[in-house]
């Protein structure tokens, strides 16, 4: 992919960057991205992609300007209240930068449309400002896969993080599912201009980060800014398997029926006759809180059920239990430890 | 009983009496969060519970980084050593 010579000059204070560069460029140009909200966060995010070259950005609204929009959505004007957003945007962006090609989608984002919306593009930036449809583009981002930027922007204050579907948490691991009613909005508690300009730059950072094919800055991480203070707050943010959206349960088991076979005197290899499948690091968390655990491996867990019996726990699901006279008992205690783990620590 | 830390963040800390973070001693994050109100008062406790007791929808509380909306709530039991954050969450856009 080659360069023009206006485009060449018109990128040259980024392709100076170190960061950046001309096979960076190159990245961006190739890139497809989608903006999801075009109202404070999207408007600055999608400026900034748009002048930097990215090559395709879907925007992605179902509104249309209006005149409270205008204190801090900047791509909008007093001739252009009315109009769809989506359609204002995209006419300002092209005269900004006609290089990039630009995908105007007047659309509700919800769960029948979200994975319309992420379809095909790179990562999805947030420019939303409910809850119900970020859920609906997170689940839709982890079930395709594909990146997705969260930005949050009320009053003073702001949330920014990066989500990568298998590798970090996701929007309901970090928050829950909360739900919008009776929340504050910006129309009830307003915001400062500045803040959504501030997160929406974080974002279109983070977004270039993942088109350098470099590691984002905030993932597993969310950001808390308060304008108030000019405080930036960074919080760790772990995915978790209980989560209905991304987890996958610490132990999956087939089919019930299992069996104890003696091993030795007072000990039973307790296996199951369908497939388990455990993730050993979770599992290892969650019995270290009940059990002492005393061997965490890739492969196995040994720990002290009680003073006097001792489990090995294998990833295949076997379970060695020893200090156990009764066969009965051995498959009692191999009942108890994967039904902990299968129901692992949901409500 | 163990003892963990309780990181708070800046929004919290003018009714924390300027304190970022405490430790404290408690078998649940109920029992944590309880003990810290009666250190700091309703003002604190104000911000952390709703009308009904729960933690409030915007704030959230995390063991090691794990949200414990996604555990068991206030009843998640702590271990020594564990870290708890308090952290808000912002909804506009």
């Amino acid at each position: 992919m080659s360069f023009s010579n206006e485009e060449m000059q018109r990128y040259s204070r980024q392709i100076a960057l170190r960061e950046i560069g001309i096979d960076g460029q190159r990245k961006l140009k190739e890139a497809r991205v989608c903006i999801a909200g075009m109202g404070g966060l999207g408007c600055v995010s999608a400026s900034q992609l748009a002048a930097m070259g990215v090559g395709y950005i879907r925007l992605v609204d179902q509104d249309v300007a209006d005149l409270t929009n205008l204190h801090r959505q900047l791509l909008y004007d007093t001739p252009s209240l009315g109009y769809p957003k989506v359609e204002v945007a995209e006419k300002r962006l092209k005269l900004l930068n006609p290089n990039v090609k630009l995908d105007p989608v007047p659309l509700t984002i919800n769960s029948g449309t979200a994975e319309q919306v992420v379809k095909d593009v790179d990562m999805v930036i947030d420019g939303l400002d409910h809850f119900t449809p970020r859920y609906a583009l997170n689940e839709a981002c982890v079930k395709l896969r594909v990146p997705y930027i969260f930005g949050g922007a009320i009053q003073a204050y702001g949330n920014v993080s990066t989500i990568i579907p298998g590798k970090t948490a996701c929007l309901e691991c970090m928050l829950g599912r909360v739900s919008d009613e009776g929340l504050p909005t910006c129309e009830t508690v307003g915001v400062f201009p500045q803040v959504p300009t501030i997160v929406a730059s974080i974002q279109a950072r983070e977004a270039l980060s993942l088109m350098l094919g470099k590691d984002p800055s905030l993932a597993n991480k969310l950001l808390f800014c308060n304008l108030n203070s000019m405080e930036f707050e960074v919080f760790p943010v772990v995915k978790v398997p209980s989560c209905s959206t991304c987890g996958q349960p610490i132990a999956q088991v087939t089919e019930a029926p299992r069996a104890a076979e003696l091993c030795g005197k007072n000990s039973f290899m307790v296996s199951s006759k369908g497939k388990v499948s455990l993730d050993m690091a979770e599992a290892a968390d969650l019995l270290s809180r009940k059990f002492r655990v005393k061997v965490r491996a890739n492969m196995g867990i040994t720990f002290d059920y009680s003073d006097t019996i001792s489990i090995s726990l294998m990833k295949t699901g076997n379970m060695l239990v020893k200090g156990i006279a009764e066969k009965e008992g051995a498959l009692k205690v191999y009942d108890e430890i994967m039904k902990l783990l299968v129901s692992r620590v949901c409500d | 009983m163990p003892k963990v830390k309780v990181i708070f963040p800046s929004v919290l800390v003018k009714v924390t009496a300027g304190d970022k973070e405490a430790e404290v001693l408690a078998s649940t994050l109920g029992e944590a969060l309880d003990k810290l109100a009666v250190k700091y008062g309703d003002t604190f406790k104000e911000k952390i519970f709703d009308s009904s007791g729960k933690l409030k929808r915007l704030l959230n509380v995390s063991l090691n980084g794990k949200n414990v909306r996604l555990l068991k709530q206030l009843e998640t039991p702590l271990e020594e050593g564990d870290e708890v954050f308090i952290f808000p969450s912002v909804s506009g856009g």
